[in-house]
């Protein structure tokens, strides 16, 4: 028979009416709902975790430069520092005029002296004269030049003044010791003039101190700082030598759970011995320590068909619920003033665990138990990988948060397979930092 | 001392295997395979009663095949011997029986000697009452049987009895009795004494005696007289009978052993049903060809859901079925490995 000679609609007609319509069925919706439920859980714990991440990043980041920050004012610090700039040049320019009309009065003595003695000796010792007082000149523009604010330095260059005057004197009374009656009340004179040079001497540096003394100042820019003539290359070339610390360190946080991906769930903990060694201001750190995780749900399962009178799935499901591992961190970080950061690793060997073994037979659970120390489906050995911040509150303790995850899986990848949402979870902590020795 | 940590092993999950109970092969040149596990076919082992006697069945199904086989009990009038599985290396197709084929068993009126002064028979098998005087057995099993012969006269007698019906019995058990100018009953049991390990004696219901031979002149004007035997050979029997002293007419005898019946028996035989494409097809025994199941392998399995134990046959069957639809004679050959309660 040719499909040609079918009436065609009635055989659209016939094959419509020959099967029931799909019924439907809310367990089919029940099911989608619960899958997309699973999916949104996902994607929740995940847009969770990235935006607690980021915030926690950015506050760290920011706790890092606040921390470090000088809070006064600016236009303080900048009002601070004119007016100490103005005040140096006041005292600078008093300072020189005083010495400038000293020394007139000195070369007013002196020119009278002089003028006694070349009227007794003649022309050598006119001339001895002027060569002196041209040496107190010189004398006298190098206390210009350098004076400073250093008190030391104005004291020498007094002190040559004075001892200059001394020596003109002694020069002038040795070649007029044939006139001394003459010329004791010039001597009587001269011994005046040092006498005011001296007080005068005297009293700028009493006042200098008490002005120094109570001028806003930033110690460390000025008192270390030596004479330019004074400095030379050391042939000993500088070698840091590295500080070693002894700290105990103990932590506690929140991990994301294995079974469900939820970051509340699981909790993490830790107590370790550490050394720091720290060169400049690069630390490098290592120890030992032990680490509990608990309500971890970190869920392995086994499965097997089964033919028999019919075909019995059995699943043998290790709910390990606390792990316990000893490990080795070692942590690379930078320290800036009291706030130190870095990154670590650490090296985990399993000791022991708590374990719920559930056991299903055609997706019915038909018993459970308690087994401890047992490891199966799980490597002994496993890696975590986190950033950490520590910030020194006083000599001894420190206060520090630490984000990381797993790098090697704890699942060995035999016989078992992970039943669990997420493989590495992510974990966070704060910790405690004690320093023993140091 | 020593110190040791006794960590506790998790179990090994079960080793996974291929499916365990399969038929395969051909009926009505159609092909039949079932794996239970498998597209949802499962096996059903369990120990069923048909009349009252045990049957040893499994049953191999996806829904919409299915393979069933039978197993017969044998020995069911020895106590320690019925219900069990008996092993053998093969099994005889059983012969075909129900309602519209040859009964198993007929006792009717005239089969009572004294049948001529009997009105009817009310008849009550397993408490039910049949609608005839004439009693038939179409399937084989074990019957409580109850029969009350009313006479012309209006008297009656009744008793009951245990009738097994289609299986090989371990002894011929007649009750027989007499009584002597309507005083003195004499009773006893045809067989050989030496084959009689105990028997006990029982007027309306009560201990008289555990003599081989009863007598006694004390006894009512009717009563029933009942004998508990047990043969050498472990064979349990009881037989009841009626009996009207002033009229010994109108007694009621050993009714199990009147009637016809032929001589089928179903001990340890094997009946399979396969279904397939809604045709039931049923094995039918051809003594000309030898139907046998002829079994490989019988193995223990496991114990079932109702904690019946199962054994796994292997074998072989190759034998004529029925086309219970058509009627027609169709041949069957399959590979069987099925599991049966026992």
């Amino acid at each position: 028979m040719s499909i040609d000679n079918k009436n065609i609609d009635q055989m659209f007609s016939d094959a419509a009416h020959s099967q029931k319509a799909p019924q439907y069925d809310s367990a089919y919706w029940a099911e989608m709902n619960a899958m997309l439920n699973a999916k949104d859980a996902k994607k929740r714990g995940f847009i969770l975790w990235a935006l607690g991440g980021s915030a926690l990043f950015a506050a760290l980041f920011l706790s890092l430069f606040i921390l470090n920050m000088d809070f006064t004012p600016t236009q303080e610090r900048i009002a601070k520092t004119s007016s100490y700039d103005e005040f140096i040049s006041d005292k600078t320019e008093t300072r020189n005029t005083t010495i400038t009309d000293q020394n007139k009065s000195v070369e007013k003595d002196v020119s009278a002296a002089t003028e006694i003695e070349s009227k007794e000796t003649g022309k050598h010792t006119k001339e001895s004269y002027v060569e002196t007082n041209r040496s107190n000149n010189i004398n006298e523009k190098d206390n210009k030049e350098n004076f400073t604010l250093k008190a030391q330095s104005n004291v020498s260059s007094t002190d040559d003044l004075d001892r200059n005057v001394q020596s003109n004197n002694q020069v002038v009374l040795s070649k007029t010791s044939d006139i001394d009656e003459r010329n004791a009340n010039n001597n009587e004179q001269i011994e005046h003039l040092n006498d005011l040079v001296k007080d005068n001497q005297l009293n700028d540096n009493t006042e200098r101190s008490e002005e120094i003394s109570t001028l806003p100042f930033e110690q460390k820019n000025m008192l270390s700082q030596d004479d330019a003539g004074n400095l030379f290359e050391s042939k000993v070339k500088y070698r840091p030598t590295p500080n070693f610390v002894l700290y105990a360190k103990i932590g506690g946080g929140l991990m994301e759970n294995y079974k469900t991906s939820r970051p509340y769930e699981s909790g993490l903990a830790d107590l370790s011995m550490n050394i720091e060694m720290k060169l400049n201001n690069i630390l490098l750190k290592s120890g030992i320590g032990v680490q509990h995780t608990s309500s971890a749900d970190l869920i392995l399962s086994q499965t097997a068909k089964v033919y028999g009178f019919g075909l019995t799935r059995h699943q043998n499901d290790l709910s390990y619920q606390s792990l316990f591992d000893v490990y080795i961190p070692l942590e690379f970080g930078y320290r800036i003033n009291a706030t130190s950061f870095g990154i670590g690793v650490q090296a985990n060997y399993l000791l022991t665990t708590g374990m719920d073994l559930n056991h299903y037979e055609n997706n019915n659970l038909v018993g459970t138990e308690k087994y401890f120390g047992s490891s199966n489906g799980l490597n002994k050995f496993s890696t975590q990988g986190y950033l950490w911040m520590e910030h020194q509150l006083t000599n001894r303790l420190s206060l520090g948060v630490k984000v990381g995850t797993n790098i090697s899986g704890r699942i060995k990848d035999d016989s078992y397979f992970n039943q669990s949402s997420t493989t590495n979870p992510i974990y966070g902590q704060f910790t405690l930092r004690f320093n023993i020795l140091q | 001392m020593s110190i040791s940590c006794n960590k506790k092993e998790i179990p090994e999950i079960p080793q996974e295997n291929s499916p365990v109970f399969n038929v395969v092969g051909t009926i009505d040149g159609k092909k039949i395979k079932l794996h239970a596990g498998e597209n949802n076919a499962f096996m059903l082992p369990k120990i069923e009663k048909l009349n009252s006697v045990d049957q040893f069945t499994g049953q191999l199904t996806d829904g919409n095949s299915s393979v069933y086989i039978r197993f017969f009990d044998s020995n069911i009038d020895i106590p320690s011997l019925s219900g069990n599985f008996i092993e053998h290396s093969n099994y005889e197709i059983g012969e075909q029986y129900g309602f519209g084929l040859p009964p198993l068993l007929t006792i009717t009126p005239e089969n009572f000697t004294n049948s001529e002064l009997i009105e009817n028979i009310e008849w009550e098998v397993e408490g039910i009452l049949q609608n005839s005087s004439a009693l038939t057995f179409y399937e084989p099993g074990k019957y409580n049987v109850c029969a009350k012969l009313n006479f012309h006269t209006g008297e009656s007698a009744s008793s009951c009895n245990s009738i097994i019906v289609g299986y090989h019995s371990n002894g011929d058990v007649q009750l027989n009795f007499d009584l002597v100018q309507n005083e003195k009953i004499y009773a006893n049991i045809n067989i050989q004494e030496d084959e009689i390990s105990s028997i006990e004696w029982f007027i309306d219901n009560e201990f008289r005696s555990d003599d081989i031979y009863f007598s006694t002149t004390d006894i009512p004007n009717k009563f029933t007289l009942k004998a508990k035997v047990q043969l050498t050979n472990g064979k349990v029997d009881e037989r009841e009978v009626f009996i009207n002293k002033q009229a010994i007419d109108y007694s009621l005898e050993d009714f199990v052993v009147l009637g016809e019946k032929p001589s089928l028996k179903w001990d340890s035989k094997v009946i399979l049903t396969v279904e397939l494409n809604g045709i039931t097809y049923q094995s039918i025994n051809n003594p000309a060809s030898g139907s046998n199941f002829t079994v490989h392998d019988i193995s223990e399995y496991k114990t079932n859901s109702d904690g019946s134990k199962v054994k796994l046959l292997k074998g072989t069957l190759d034998t004529p079925f029925l086309n219970t639809t058509t009627g027609g004679i169709v041949n069957g050959a399959f590979e069987i490995e099925i599991g049966v309660a026992h």
